[in-house]
């Protein structure tokens, strides 16, 4: 496709603009903006596209603002072997005009001109190419792939030398539909086929579903069959034990009446046993009353005699008990005696005792008196003289002291070898021959010895402290001696031994009267000694004279004692009597006791053997003893008779086993009955089935079960075509793809040389890409550094954009084929080299195509050494 | 003398799970419509009645509306008398069609069931002897055991049974084949004077009396029938028997094998197939060997669709050896292209002459003869 001429009238801005354009080579459109140089391929756009009637928005976009004209555009071009004027105005007047100008003459107006157009375009024009090779203005840059039909053409034909067609693509993008048809872009099936193949899977189930319920009616019939042949089986059996229990019952019956005669029969025998019985048991009675008889008159003889025994040992007990009596009283009498004089000895002894008590206690008193005098004293010394050990020690210590001090201090010995009188410290002291005055030289000493010397006596420095020491000790000395008031050390001593002396005197006072008062009183002491006095003084009035006191405890305690025993004596002598009177008393009431026994003994029986008798006499008067025994004979001979008869009929009954009869019978009443229910179940069970059968008879499932398996079988049949032809379709795809893919690597070879071509001369001789299957370039390499697309730099990528299209129009537009390069202001990124190297690849590209470039920057394009400039004059 | 029909096998409600839902109506549709002729030949025959040998339904679960129908054509012939029988399909079990609410309810007078429980009169002087299958596995010769007891008599006796006759299938053991020498013993004896039969859908004239005959199916139900489609109008006295075949069938089953490798053996295909009267009640089988091209296989692909429309049914299979796409040096150019496809194509080429993939890759070829010839 070429184009030749392209007008805009009142379109936009523009009121009127043409251009001429070369049918090879570059062209380049200058113009500032808004001169409708853009609105050059915009315009061609519409006029291919929309008709003239059209509505659009894009058409209504073009139409010039406040003026009312029709947008129009006009171009005259070239494709295939057409040559022709087309023209549209829209919106005011709208028209379409066609003029073919070659290679037959045709005029055409309105939608038939529109169609005209169409037609030629789809029959010349890869409108695929026609888009890739337009760089827009203010278009995202980006790289295309030319994966278009003239340049897969072009290539194919120029990797093969065949003609590759359209027919080739358009079988591959057919083949790819029906791959499509049956699988996903990753390769799964698609989910018509799975449903297809659910819809099979459900069809499959019902028919096994609808076979089921018809093997479920056969199993019923079948069942039923067998029900039927049961039933007649059961019928026949209930029948047969039926007639087992009939007969058994009746043989049962006679058995039971046998039964009924040996009950009868053991009434029988019993009744004779117990008649038999009844009368042994009366001469049982008989016996016994007469053995009763005689064994009451043997005791009442025994007791008779045992009476006639008894009596003289009576007496004799009599005698004896008034003979232990008589010696029981004198022994009292004695032991009565006895018990007076150990009293009375007694007495004496104790009121020996007594008075020696008194004398002891009046002893204890008299001390406890003197004790308590001297305590009294004690006490008195101990409240004067307060000197304990405690005080005297201090004021030994003190002592010590003052002598300590003294010793310290320098004194002087003034001995009188006669009688004279000295002055010291102006105080006179009289000394005898030999007599010493010591002077204690705590200070100066005058020493007056007068007329005969003064002596002075110098106490040394060291005097003053030794003269306060000595002073203070002589202070506290003075101090504790009178406190304890004593004059001094020696006294105190004395004091101190008199105070323990008082101690030691209270302390014994003390113990004295504890140990006489013991548990008493001073005032419980004195009356318990007068009590006792009292007594004793009684005593001594009150006592006969006879016998006369023992003079002292000693004797009164001898003849106490010897009294004490002589009471022992007889007291043994008295129960010695008393034990033989009370054995003799009771002796004789037991002796009394069975002679008084003995005769209730003879008089009861007496009156038991009169009893008997009469008892005896009475049976006898109604059945003598001969009649008993005769009737006893006659009874025991109708029970042998009876047991006899008991025997034959037991044994009748034990021949006809009952027992085993019975069980036989039960059992024939249980499998009558068995088979009753089991045939009444089978006959519920007949009903239950045939019900279900008459209800599923109805449903038709044979004619169900045919229609489900044709659909099945429809289904399966639909599914294994589907999946066969998606098989088909996909090993007809990937043989395709893969010979295709082939081709592709193989033909892109010329595309890419092309590009690395017109590359060379915009970078360098290192220049290389790579391309893909779909013939965009993925990579460029420069000087050994490849990087992709997408991390080149805007003015990189645009060049390559440039250049990828310049050589794809190279190699589809030969002879007028392809299509034209239109650059609409494209390379605003790129530097001045390399536009100025651009300018040479687009020229080098252009020998061989239709390149357009619109620009509003003159100089950008000026290093195109071949391009053809058609400069829009503004406002146009 | 007496005249009848003898008819069995109706299996009505049957219809072949591999037709379409349209032609399983009809082909089930047209086993209703047949007791209509049946009942115009008796008729037009003059016939005392009509007994059907058993199958007279396909199964004893048919859908109710096979049967209203059926009862209401033969109430439509009222007052031919129609016997029918019990057999193997429909047998007179617990869940027998027979005893069935609907089939009580709604049969007309002039239908009896033949169930074996007493001889039945079916005009004065001929007596119908019935053999009716109780279950669907019987351990005993039925048809030998309903004659064993009979004793000689006056009328005329019409054996009505069904099964197979051990002359027929005497590699067979099952206990329930009828013995033809004990039918025989009987005819010759005087005591029966025909056996209707059913059972064996091809109509055939059993032994050498004359008087044991399967009258065969009145409409075909499968392929491997002989001579399926007709009743028997029997004409019977003390003097003998006269059997004459009438056709009522209207549907057909055609089978044949092809071996196909040249173009005109794919044109006598097409002629068979074409030359068939009646396409719509015709069940036809293809069964195809040989080996074609590419363009062949195309060309049979669209006949077959074609014929598949036209016809009750059509089914074209692979024969023994089965059939060979094998594309041709002219089937490679036939497809027009080049390039990459053309190397593509020779790819598949090579791929459908052997191996795993042989048959996935004819496919593959006829779809993209298929695609290549797709308009645009």
């Amino acid at each position: 496709m070429r184009l030749h001429r392209v007008r805009l009238c009142n379109y936009r801005g523009v009121a009127d603009c043409e251009v001429e354009l070369p049918a090879q080579g570059i062209t380049v459109i200058e113009g500032p903006n808004e001169v409708g140089k853009t609105s050059l391929p915009e315009g061609l756009d519409l006029l291919l596209t929309r008709m003239d009637s059209s509505g659009h928005r894009q058409v209504k976009s073009v139409q010039p603002v406040g003026r009312d004209v029709g947008p129009e555009v006009e171009v005259e071009m070239s494709t295939g072997e057409y040559r022709f004027v087309y023209r549209k105005r829209w919106r005011r007047r709208p028209e379409t005009v066609l003029n073919v100008l070659s290679p037959q003459h045709e005029q055409l107006t309105g939608r038939a001109a529109h169609e005209r157009v169409e037609e030629i375009l789809d029959e010349t024009l890869d409108r695929d190419l026609w888009r890739a090779l337009r760089i827009e203005q203010g278009a995202e840059l980006s790289l295309p792939g030319f994966d278009v039909p003239s340049l897969v053409a072009a290539l194919d034909q120029a990797a093969s030398g065949d003609d590759a067609t359209d027919e080739d693509d358009d079988l591959w993008t057919r083949i790819c539909e029906e791959h499509d048809r049956y699988w996903t872009a990753t390769g799964r099936p698609r989910k018509d086929r799975h449903a297809q193949q659910v819809k099979v899977e459900t069809a499959r189930s019902r028919v096994s579903e609808l076979e089921e319920q018809l093997n479920s009616i056969d199993r019923d019939a079948t069942e039923m069959a067998r029900l039927a042949a049961n039933r007649r089986r059961l019928v026949a059996d209930r029948d047969k034990f039926d007639q087992q229990a009939s007969e058994l019952s009746e043989r049962w019956n006679a058995t039971e009446r046998v039964r009924n005669k040996v009950d009868r029969l053991v009434a029988a025998s019993a009744a004779a046993t117990l008649k038999r019985d009844g009368i042994e048991s009366e001469q049982q009675r008989r016996q016994e009353l007469i053995h009763e008889l005689d064994t009451r008159t043997d005791e009442l003889s025994e007791l008779d005699i045992q009476a006639q025994q008894s009596a003289p040992a009576l007496a004799a007990a009599i005698k004896h008990v008034e003979d232990t009596t008589a010696a029981l009283k004198a022994a009292q009498a004695a032991l009565s005696a006895a018990e007076a004089e150990q009293r009375r000895a007694d007495e004496d002894r104790d009121h020996h005792r007594n008075r020696i008590e008194v004398e002891q206690l009046s002893e204890r008193h008299e001390r406890i008196a003197e004790a308590e005098q001297n305590l009294q004293q004690a006490d008195t010394v101990l409240e004067s003289v307060k000197v304990d050990d405690d005080l005297l020690g201090q004021i030994e210590d003190a002592h010590l002291a003052v002598v300590r001090a003294e010793a310290a201090v320098a004194s002087v010995d003034t001995t009188a070898s006669r009688d004279l009188s000295i002055e010291i410290n102006g105080e006179e002291v009289v000394l005898g021959a030999g007599e010493t005055q010591h002077t204690v030289v705590d200070e100066d000493v005058l020493l007056l010895v007068p007329d005969t010397a003064e002596i002075r006596v110098r106490a040394g420095t060291g005097s003053q402290s030794l003269a306060t020491q000595r002073r203070q000790a002589q202070q506290e000395l003075r101090r504790l001696c009178a406190e304890a008031g004593v004059a001094d050390q020696a006294e105190a001593q004395k004091a101190a031994e008199q105070r323990k002396a008082a101690e030691r005197q209270h302390r014994e006072a003390l113990d004295t009267i504890t140990r006489d008062l013991r548990d008493l009183t001073v005032d419980g002491l004195r009356g318990k000694i007068e009590r006792l006095t009292r007594r004793i003084d009684a005593y001594a009035a009150e006592r006969p004279e006879d016998p006369p006191l023992p003079a002292d405890l000693d004797t009164a305690t001898q003849v106490a004692a010897a009294k004490a025993r002589t009471v022992e004596e007889e007291r043994a002598q008295f129960d010695n009597g008393d034990e033989a009177s009370k054995s003799a008393s009771s002796a004789l009431q037991e002796a009394r006791l069975g002679e008084s026994n003995l005769a209730g003994k003879i008089e009861m029986a007496r009156n038991a053997k009169q009893q008997a008798a009469d008892t005896v006499a009475s049976a006898r008067s109604q059945r003598t003893d001969s009649t008993i025994a005769s009737e006893l004979a006659q009874a025991e001979e109708n029970a042998r008779e009876a047991l006899k008869s008991l025997e034959d009929a037991e044994a009748e009954l034990s021949a006809a086993d009952p027992e085993s009869l019975k069980v036989r019978l039960q059992n024939a009443q249980n499998a009558a009955r068995r088979a009753s229910d089991d045939l009444q179940a089978n006959e519920q069970r007949q009903n239950e089935l045939r019900i279900t059968l008459s209800v599923r008879g109805e449903e038709g499932l044979h004619t169900r079960h045919d229609e489900a398996t044709g659909e099945f079988r429809h289904l399966e049949r639909e599914h294994q075509r589907t999946e066969a032809r998606a098989g088909a379709a996909r090993v007809l795809h990937d043989t395709f793809s893969w010979r295709r893919h082939e081709a592709r690597q193989r033909y892109s070879g010329p595309f890419k040389q092309r590009i690395e071509q017109l590359g060379r001369i915009v970078f360098n001789p290192s220049f290389a890409v790579d391309i893909d299957q779909n013939l965009r370039i993925v990579s460029r390499t420069l000087d050994g550094d490849t990087l992709r697309v997408d991390q080149l730099s805007a003015g990189a990528l645009e060049q390559l954009a440039v250049i990828s299209r310049l050589a794809c129009a190279a190699i589809v537009s030969p002879d007028g084929g392809g299509a034209p390069v239109i650059i609409d202001d494209a390379l605003g990124w790129s530097d001045p080299d390399r536009l100025q190297r651009m300018g040479a690849a687009i020229a080098a590209a252009s020998e061989h195509c239709q390149v357009i470039i619109l620009t509003c920057t003159p100089g950008r394009y000026a290093h195109i050494g071949n391009a053809s400039t058609v400069r829009l004059p503004a406002g146009t | 003398m007496v005249r009848f029909v003898h008819s069995a096998d109706w299996q009505l409600g049957r219809a072949p799970y591999y037709l379409s839902v349209e032609a399983r109506a009809r082909f089930r549709a047209a086993r209703i419509e047949v007791i209509s002729s049946i009942a115009q030949l008796a008729q037009r025959e003059r016939c005392d009645f009509v007994v059907v040998c058993g199958d007279v339904f396909e199964s004893n679960n048919i859908s109710r509306q096979v049967l209203v129908r059926a009862l209401e054509k033969m109430r439509a012939a009222a007052p031919l008398a129609f016997y029918l029988l019990p057999g193997n399909h429909d047998p007179l079990d617990a869940s027998s069609i027979f005893r069935s609410p609907t089939f009580r309810e709604h049969v007309p007078s002039n239908v009896m069931v033949l169930d074996g429980s007493e001889s039945v009169q079916a005009v004065s002087g001929v007596e119908l002897i019935a053999a009716p299958w109780p279950n669907k596995r019987p351990l005993a010769d039925l048809v030998g055991e309903a004659c064993e007891s009979l004793a000689p008599t006056d009328a005329l006796r019409v054996v009505c049974g069904h099964g197979a006759v051990d002359a027929i299938w005497p590699e067979s053991s099952d206990p329930a084949h009828v013995s033809l020498e004990r039918l025989e013993e009987r005819i010759a004896s005087g005591v029966i004077d025909y056996v209707a039969l059913g059972d064996r859908h091809s109509t055939t004239d059993v032994g050498d009396t004359g008087r044991v005959w399967y009258s065969g199916a009145p409409e075909p139900t499968d392929f491997d029938e002989i001579e399926p489609g007709n009743v028997l109008v029997v004409d019977l006295d003390r003097d003998g028997v006269q059997v004459g075949r009438h056709r009522v069938g209207t549907w057909r089953f055609e089978d044949r094998d092809w071996d196909l490798g040249a173009d005109l053996d794919i044109d006598a295909l097409r002629d068979w197939l074409e030359s068939s009267d009646n396409k719509e009640r015709c069940i036809a089988r293809a069964s195809l060997r040989g080996q074609v091209s590419v363009a062949q296989r195309a060309r049979l692909d669209q006949m077959v669709d074609h014929y598949t429309d036209l016809f009750g049914g059509l089914e074209v299979r692979d024969g023994a050896g089965g059939l060979a796409v094998v594309p041709d040096d002219a089937d490679l150019d036939d497809f027009g292209v080049s390039g990459y496809a053309r190397e593509a194509l020779s790819d598949l080429s090579e791929m459908a002459q052997s191996g795993d993939q042989a048959v996935i890759a004819q496919d593959a070829l006829a779809l993209l003869y298929r695609l290549t010839r797709a308009p645009a």
